[in-house]
């Protein structure tokens, strides 16, 4: 019997819980968690072992993609879903499109400082 | 402060700005979309863009439902670039009349030619309008015909002016408070606390002016179809 395309991408980890979740172990699931990581964090390797640690990652597409997953709901339950959010989340909206288009216009304003006429 | 005061002529790709635009408008989905919440500012915001998708929906002819969902996509693109182009250093892409014209001309087109194909003879038919005189039937359907073939052009020139206008008026605002700082302190404050309100005024018109682009869309399938 052919497999289905959901079923071989099931098979690969992609929907479900993850298969190392355990309910009884980690307590209610929360998408922003990497339930199947045991290796130290980024911030807290040292520069000597980067290289391995880049090293030990997974670069399977669906994991990158798992990854971005998971960095969206650290944002999402950290800025956007919490009861009194304000104005941090309306101030990032502002500062990238503020970034992005102070570097595309660089050329033009970098020398605003220094002219003699404005 | 404010881009308004920028006087640089930034000459860039249609293209650029598009995919920039485009790029950037999936930041509302991330802030301002999370439905699930009864509380907090995304629930403020979430309820004021309902209340324009119930709206939209209300308008759009029985016959095309479907269409609303693109007008969808057109009314956040267009409400966030007005937003973006009262940031410092962010060039509004909305005051350029041929990036405007790209989305109007493309959704009237796919109108026309949608509504040409379903129903050639109710299609033609609609420009005579009902109880006109027999003896003015013609100068009516001409009359009709032009005012059809023009609503590109008034759409994108309705959010292009007042687009600019807002512009122009808040660089005014700070050019004033600049030059009275050097002859009157309390004169340029009190251009300043000018400039803030209407800089308040200028976020609702961005809002509004998405709004009505929406809307008028949404109007025009009623008529074909």
């Amino acid at each position: 019997q052919t497999m289905g395309i959901l079923d071989a991408l099931f098979k690969q980890g992609v929907g479900g819980y993850h298969r190392n979740y355990d309910p009884r172990v980690h307590g209610f699931y929360s998408p922003d968690r990497n339930y199947g990581c045991t290796d130290t964090r980024l911030l807290e390797t040292k520069v000597k072992d980067l290289p391995a640690w880049l090293g030990r990652r997974n670069y399977n597409p669906i994991a990158i993609c798992q990854a971005i997953g998971r960095a969206y709901w650290r944002y999402n339950l950290r800025w956007i879903s919490p009861k009194n959010i304000g104005a941090p989340l309306l101030a990032q909206a502002c500062f990238f499109p503020m970034f992005i288009w102070y570097v595309v216009k660089y050329d033009e304003h970098a020398a605003e400082a220094h002219s003699k006429y404005h | 402060l404010f881009s308004g005061v920028d006087y640089f002529f930034f000459n860039f790709s249609v293209f650029q700005g598009i995919f920039l635009i485009v790029s950037s408008f999936w930041i509302l989905y991330i802030f301002f979309f999370n439905y699930f919440l009864n509380f907090g500012l995304s629930y403020l915001i979430y309820n004021i863009f309902f209340s324009v998708f119930s709206a939209g929906q209300d308008l759009s002819s029985n016959n095309f439902k479907g269409w609303f969902y693109f007008m969808w996509g057109f009314f956040l693109i267009v409400t966030w670039s007005n937003f973006c182009g009262l940031l410092p250093y962010v060039y509004g892409v909305t005051t350029n009349f041929y990036f405007v014209l790209f989305f109007s001309l493309w959704g009237w087109t796919c109108l026309i030619i949608s509504s040409f194909i379903w129903n050639m003879v109710g299609f033609v038919s609609h420009f005579c309008p009902l109880g006109a005189p027999t003896l003015l039937g013609w100068f009516l359907s001409l009359v009709e015909v032009v005012s059809v073939g023009i609503r590109p052009g008034t759409l994108t020139l309705r959010l292009v002016a007042n687009m600019t206008t807002g512009h122009i008026l808040i660089g005014l605002i700070t050019l004033s408070s600049c030059y009275l700082f050097f002859n009157s302190y309390f004169l340029s404050f009190v251009c300043l606390i000018f400039l803030f309100f209407y800089l308040v005024f200028e976020v609702a018109i961005c809002f509004i002016q998405g709004n009505v682009y929406f809307m008028l869309f949404q109007s025009y399938t009623s008529e074909h179809l």
